[in-house]
């Protein structure tokens, strides 16, 4: 294992060492002509995209296509292909931190793929909507793209918001910019995306929204990068100086001069080096504090993937990792290294070849075994090398039989990572995902990365082993397997079944909603529909089936689900429908057709709205008259004009005709004759007296408070008032009126059908006992005789009815009453 | 808002009852921003939602609020000078276009103005699409008071909805989700019903809905503590129409049928309680006066005997010889205790509010002459044409004159076609021909019918409609003199009958003409504890919540608590209740409302 150090290379005091991740050789990435092409890897071990690279003629094998983009997997797999012909010509691509590709095409558009080659969205970057503007220069970074363009405009989209992109500021020079980087929202003071630009002239310009500012480096810039820490910056000047400062430019870090012209490119190594790399001399040079640096000498040309802890280094042959050596690794693995790790691993060597020795180095570092346990793991989780990596885990595990009180939990953990992070980094997977990178974004977005990489499988095994939820993985599955799968016609069947089947094994509980969405917009309705209906909540499928267009179905589940909200949502549809005439009222009811709940709200709704047009059209295809007459009543009700009233009135008693109630048929059309004839009394009576809206035995008590008495009686002939009513109609009248003569006139005109009881009471009503009294005698009922006399305390007429009676009671009855009225009289006067 | 609220702090029954209350207010409180930032804020109520949101929301507690007005909802909008505003309401449409009034014209003063549409207890599509058309959804905001169930006293719950029967006339279903989630809050707060019984349509709608909440959240309702509330029964008032028209005889009911009790407050002419002034007194009526909560139960007729045997336990103790001979006495008596000062006041009103109501329904009284009818016919099948022929061409109060004629109607099967048509013609010629609908309205309830075979006869029969021994018995049947109204009969047989309804299954579905059921509850693990927890201490009653849709009167919850606190029943009842109804709200719902 000691030759394993003697490969480090030293820069300033730090170590650095290059890792083989895989061998590229015989795969789909070897057979690229690297130098002609653009490329943009994706952090976190992400894919590579390669795109031909116009500015430069060279020889391609006849497989590539120009206006193609290749996207491969850090082992070198074909991941897919994109086909840009639609996206005019692109100038720049890059990822996104969901590991989607990002096109920028000059005329200013981004364009969104997977990293599959499925155009997701595009997002058109300018000023003002109708003016786009040639891309100058561009960059984009894991959540926007920044854009100079030839106006002068500096515009910045963020890919994550929808927000249409902000415009910065204009520079009036822009052809003199060399390059541009970004100071992402989570660096900047802004806590905005903050440009930087250098210009010809020796300026670094720093902008967000409107504001800039300007600071001078010593000699004119013509590249520039950002640490991945965000805090200081290095750039290239023009005369091949190489300087670092920090990004207040308070303090120059390093200046190097290399001598050289402008790099191919310009990235950082972790946060402590910087790389430059020249494609020509296919030379990459690490420098380092105090002139230190590093020379590489490829054969071929390379390509430089940075990551938060190191570059990647793609060649045709290999991809390998630059980063410094973690200080465990150096701990354990440096020449001479006495360090308890380095003991541990010693002694497992021992352990393996059967040397006594083993036990010996152990007890020696007893004290610090649980360090050296620890060491151990931590540096086994960061190689690369699977050798080295089970002698590592070997020697951790060794020493933990010695140690019964280590932590058990953190070695289950850790094994668990390091089994985690090499079945990601397979060759098949190929995601070379370093221990840092999967400590800074977790593990939820470990498998969010393994679902954009479609290796669905992987993550469901992943949150299984994990104990996670697997649900999400599992929706994601059916997800894309709607989206990527073969579209045939007959195939929706199976992959229903086929989606159904895993969510029922797995007991997942899957949103249906949104996997029938997915459906849907990739235009298969039927999937789509076989799918909602699983979906438990009527709420959820109702607005689903409306955006198909599945009237029926929605209106059916919103039925059923008993919220008449969601009947209403359907509704609502329908009517918008109708109003911009997309629909006719017939297509609408033979919707609604025996949809019994929905034809009753549409009701409901439309008489709410008075929308009586199609409430009358609705009613009368369902021929129900009798709605449709109570309709036209509360019309009549509510109108004032006489002949709307009638005619109203006559189609009211026509539905009920057609309903066969002769009674309500009948009533209307007596009310229709009562309106025509209050009418003509009103032009009689010359409009003195206000029939409108009057009962019949309102107008009759009318006419007779303005004594016409014949009139009167004309009504009740033609209404066919019966004498009873007539004659109660007539004595309130007179009463209430105080028209005492016409009463006694009336009562005497004829033998009350009523009998004269009544008159009595209308009369005391009126509180007069002295018209009360005339009409006593002729009540037949002796005993109702005495009671009124009693009542009006005319108690010697009580007592000569009650004589007639002979019944002593009753006398003794109008003693006792009399009493007590004499009593009452003298506590009065009292 | 000047109501006082009952205080639930040593609920009988169910005591942390209060939750229902606190939760509303607590959401109430949310919707209040805390702080108003620059300007003011204006709170503008929906005039039916004053009343109800008085039962959860102190006067003391609004004024803590940052609002500077307060006001109700009415067409003619003012210009304010508040720039914030919160509009509490009802989901009808007919407010929408106030508020939009309110909008335009307030927009026009100040500019820019925040509103909030808060509906109670939701909003509806029908209202936002209203808003709308009427051009200001863009400048409001729409939230949701989820002010359901509230408590009226400690047992008794209600949504105070107000047009809550004329929705079953109009077959308007929207609010049965708002039951059944009620019924949810409710199972969340005291715990999940064992059993679930349902009776009629609208009924079987709510409990379909809670069926299905259920299958499909059936994995995580192991609960671990006992329900509080065992059963539920979920009563459709469209079943029961004859009990609510059928005047009611307790103390309660009459305060009801004559004065009118509005969220559980009462508001009387101070003549009545021997003040002078005019402006009415209100009185709040609830189980926190104990002396209330022993009366109100009362047959009207026994009122009297109580006050009077009060007053004899407090002459003995007192060591007063003297008779109290009448009433007048009673209150001269009383007011000379000392150490009854604290309850003397309410006593005093109880015994004026007594006085007045057998003042009114004394002898040659219409309301008494109208009750022996409603018992004539009610009790001995009698028929009171004549007399009703009589009230309508003296033209007296429609409304009792229907509620009679229903009475009349419903338990006989319906009137002959001569009578029929007879008295619609009566009707329409008398109170005018807008009638028509009312009548209509009244004919598709099936209140007021053409005769079709009596079956009134069999239902009295079988379910022991008729008690003359109300008095003695403590029958239920003493709500209303000796009618036992058949909602509580039902209920009552669910407890009594072995099979419970299916033992009255003939009765109910061919006689009563209705259906019923139970929702099926998965079997769980609770079971088996409450089981045991029951087997423990089993002298202590359940409870049952019964859920009224459509409404419920004073004299029907009277009989729940009769029901409840008989000896040999090991129940007691928590009512609630879509709306407190009466005959009177009953038929006047009825009536066409003029627009």
């Amino acid at each position: 294992m000691s030759t394993y150090s003697a490969s480090w290379d030293l820069l300033h005091n730090i170590k650095y060492y290059k890792q083989e991740i895989y061998r590229l050789e015989e795969t789909e990435l070897s057979q690229l002509e690297l130098s002609g092409f653009l490329y943009a890897g994706s952090k976190n071990g992400g894919p590579i995209a390669f795109m031909v690279d116009y500015t430069k003629a060279v020889k391609q094998t006849s497989m590539i296509l120009s206006n193609r983009i290749y996207v491969f997997s850090s082992s070198g797999k074909l991941l897919g292909e994109i086909d840009t012909k639609d996206c005019g010509k692109v100038v720049d691509i890059g990822w996104d931190k969901e590991d989607r590709l990002i096109c920028v095409s000059l005329d200013s558009i981004i364009h969104i793929f997977s990293m599959f080659g499925d155009e997701l969205h595009s997002i058109t970057v300018s000023k003002t909507s109708k003016m786009t503007s040639m891309v100058n220069l561009c960059k984009i970074w894991d959540t926007g793209v920044a854009i100079l363009n030839e106006a002068g405009d500096i515009l910045v989209a963020d890919l994550f918001k929808k927000k249409s992109p902000a415009l910065y500021k204009t520079i009036p020079f822009e052809k003199d910019i060399y390059d541009m980087d970004i100071i992402p929202a989570q660096f900047s003071n802004s806590r905005q995306p903050e440009v930087l630009l250098c210009s010809s002239t020796g300026e670094l310009i720093t902008c967000v929204d409107f504001e800039s500012s300007v600071e001078y480096a010593i000699e004119p810039v013509v590249k520039l990068s950002l640490s991945p820490s965000g805090k200081i910056l290095a750039y290239f000047t023009k005369n091949g100086k190489l300087v670092v400062t920090t990004l207040k430019h308070d303090q120059i870090l390093l200046q190097f001069d290399t001598k050289g012209s402008c790099p191919t490119k310009l990235v950082w190594c972790g946060t402590d080096s910087i790389l430059c790399y020249w494609e020509k001399k296919n030379l990459l040079l690490m420098i380092g504090p105090n002139d230190t640096y590093v020379q590489y000498q490829y054969g071929d040309t390379i390509c430089l993937v940075p990551e938060i802890d190191g570059i990647r280094i793609i060649s045709n042959q290999t991809c390998e990792f630059l980063s410094r050596v973690p200080d465990v690794i150096e701990s354990i693995f440096e020449i001479g290294s006495d360090s308890p790790g380095a003991m541990l691993f010693e002694a497992n060597q021992c352990f393996e070849q059967m040397d006594s020795r083993a036990d010996k180095i152990i007890r020696v570092i007893k004290s610090d075994l649980s360090q050296a346990i620890k060491d151990c793991l931590i540096a086994a989780i960061s190689e690369f090398d699977l050798e080295r990596q089970n002698l590592l885990i070997k020697a951790a595990n060794l020493g933990k039989t010695y140690l019964r009180e280590f932590d058990h939990g953190y070695f289950a953990e850790k094994i668990k990572e390091i089994r985690i992070l090499n079945q990601i980094r397979v060759y098949l997977v190929g995601i070379p995902m370093t221990y840092n990178e999967y400590k800074k974004i977790g593990i939820r977005n470990l498998i969010k990365k393994l679902l954009n990489h479609r290796n669905h499988l992987l993550a469901y095994e992943i949150t299984r082993y994990l104990k996670l939820g697997s649900d999400k993985v599992l929706e994601r599955w059916a997800c894309d397997k709607i989206r990527y799968s073969e579209r045939q016609a007959d195939e929706d069947e199976n992959i229903h079944d086929q989606i159904m089947k895993k969510i029922k094994q797995t007991k997942s509980k899957v949103s249906y909603v949104k996997i029938a969405t997915v459906a849907r917009d990739a235009g298969r309705k039927k999937l789509a529909i076989k799918l909602i209906i699983h979906d438990p909540r009527s709420s959820n499928q109702v607005p689903l089936l409306i955006s198909m267009n599945k009237i029926e179905m929605a209106l059916d589940e919103a039925i059923n689900s008993r919220d008449d909200d969601l009947i209403y949502l359907v509704l609502f549809h329908l009517l918008n429908e109708l109003k911009s005439l997309s629909i006719t009222e017939k297509d609408l009811f033979s919707k609604l057709k025996n949809r019994e709940k929905a034809i009753e709200l549409l009701i409901l709704y439309w008489k709410k709205n008075n929308d009586e047009k199609h409430l009358q059209m609705l009613l009368e295809g369902l021929e129900r008259h009798r709605d449709i007459a109570a309709l036209n009543i509360e019309k009549v009700l509510e109108s004032d004009k006489i002949d709307f009233k009638t005619n109203t009135l006559k189609r009211a008693s026509g539905k009920f005709e057609q309903d066969k109630n002769v009674f309500y048929k009948q009533m209307c059309e007596q009310q229709s004759k009562l309106i025509m004839v209050q009418h003509e009394l009103e032009l009689k009576k010359k409009r003195s007296i206000d029939f409108f809206g009057k009962s019949v035995n309102e107008t009759i008590s009318l006419l007779l408070q303005n004594r016409d008495q014949k009139t009167a009686y004309k009504i009740k002939k033609q209404f066919k008032v019966s004498d009873k009513r007539y004659w109660w109609i007539v004595i309130s009248t007179y009463a209430k009126n105080r028209m005492w003569e016409n009463l006694s006139l009336f009562a005497e005109s004829k033998n009350s059908p009523i009998g004269y009881e009544p008159f009595v009471r209308v009369c005391l009503n009126q509180l007069s006992k002295k018209e009360a009294a005339r009409y006593i005698p002729r009540i037949k009922n002796m005993k109702k005789r005495v009671d009124f006399y009693i009542q009006l305390e005319m108690f010697r007429q009580a007592s000569d009815v009650a004589g007639q009676l002979k019944d002593d009671n009753i006398l003794k009855q109008i003693q006792e009453a009399k009493e007590i009225s004499k009593k009452l009289k003298k506590k009065q006067y009292k | 808002m000047t109501e006082v609220i009952v205080n639930l702090e040593d609920s009988r029954l169910l005591h942390n009852i209060q939750v229902l209350r606190e939760q509303c207010l607590n959401e109430f409180l949310d919707i209040i921003p805390e702080t108003v930032g620059s300007g003011s804020m204006a709170l503008i109520l929906d005039p039916d939602l004053t009343g109800p949101l008085g039962l959860v929301v102190e006067p003391k507690v609004l004024k803590q609020c940052p609002i500077s007005t307060i006001t109700e909802l009415h067409d003619q909008p003012f210009e304010s000078k508040d720039n914030k505003f919160l509009f509490f309401v009802y989901p009808r449409l007919e407010l929408m276009a106030i508020i939009a009034k309110y909008i335009f014209s307030q927009e026009k003063v100040i500019p820019n103005c925040e509103y909030t549409v808060v509906f109670v207890p939701r909003k509806t599509m029908m209202c936002e699409r209203e808003l709308e058309k009427l051009g200001v959804l863009g400048n409001v905001t729409l939230e949701e008071f989820h002010m359901d169930l509230i408590p009226l006293d400690e047992d008794v719950l209600t949504m105070s909805v107000k047009g809550a029967f004329r929705q079953i006339i109009d077959q308007d279903t929207s609010n049965l989700i708002d039951v059944a989630k009620s019924i949810l809050k409710f199972e969340a707060a005291f715990g999940q019903f064992n059993e679930i019984d349902w009776i009629g349509s609208n009924s079987e709608i709510v409990a379909d809905i809670l069926q299905r909440t259920k299958n499909f959240s059936s994995k995580n309702n192991d609960q671990l503590f006992p329900s509080q509330v065992e059963r539920l029964i979920i009563f459709d008032r469209k079943v029961d129409l004859l009990s609510p028209i059928v005047t009611q005889l307790t103390y309660e009911g009459l305060i009801d049928e004559i004065y009118g009790i509005e969220n559980g407050i009462v508001q009387l002419d101070p003549q009545v309680l021997g003040h002078r002034g005019n402006k009415k007194e209100r009185k709040p009526l609830n189980s926190n006066d104990i002396l209330y909560a022993m009366i109100r139960d009362m047959n009207m007729g026994k009122v009297g005997e109580f006050f009077k045997k009060t007053a004899k336990q407090i002459e003995l103790g007192y060591e007063n010889r003297n008779i109290v001979k009448n009433l007048s006495e009673l209150k001269t008596f009383v007011k000379k205790l000392p150490s009854l000062q604290a309850e003397h006041h309410s006593l005093d009103t109880y015994i004026s509010i007594y006085e007045d109501i057998v003042k009114l329904t004394g002898g040659g009284s219409d309301l008494k002459k109208r009750i022996e009818c409603e018992l004539g016919i009610l009790g001995d099948g009698r028929q009171f044409y004549d007399y009703l022929k009589t009230q309508i061409w003296k033209e007296e109060n429609l409304n009792t004159v229907l509620r009679l004629l229903c009475i009349q109607s419903l338990s006989s099967g319906g009137l002959k076609n001569k009578h029929f048509d007879f008295f619609r013609k009566e009707i329409i010629h008398t109170y005018g021909f807008n009638h028509v609908n009312t009548l209509a309205n009244l004919e598709k309830l099936g209140m007021f019918k053409k005769k079709e075979g009596n079956k009134f006869d069999q239902i009295r029969k079988n379910l022991k409609l008729f008690d003359d021994n109300f008095l003695q018995t403590n029958d239920i049947s003493l709500v209303h003199s000796g009618y036992a109204p058949i909602s509580i009969r039902l209920i009552q047989c669910l407890f009594e009958k072995k099979r419970g309804w299916e033992s009255i299954d003939d009765i109910i579905k061919n006689q009563i003409g209705t259906h019923y059921g139970k929702v099926d509850l998965p079997k769980s693990k609770e079971k088996k504890i409450n089981s045991n927890i029951n087997q423990s201490n089993n002298t202590k009653k359940k409870l049952c919540l019964v859920f009224f849709i459509g409404g419920v009167t004073y004299a029907e919850i009277s009989a729940l608590r009769i029901l409840g606190q008989k000896e040999n029943s090991n129940v007691e009842f928590i009512i609630a209740t879509t709306n407190i109804l009466n005959g009177n709200k009953l038929i006047q719902s009825t009536f066409e409302i003029k627009k």
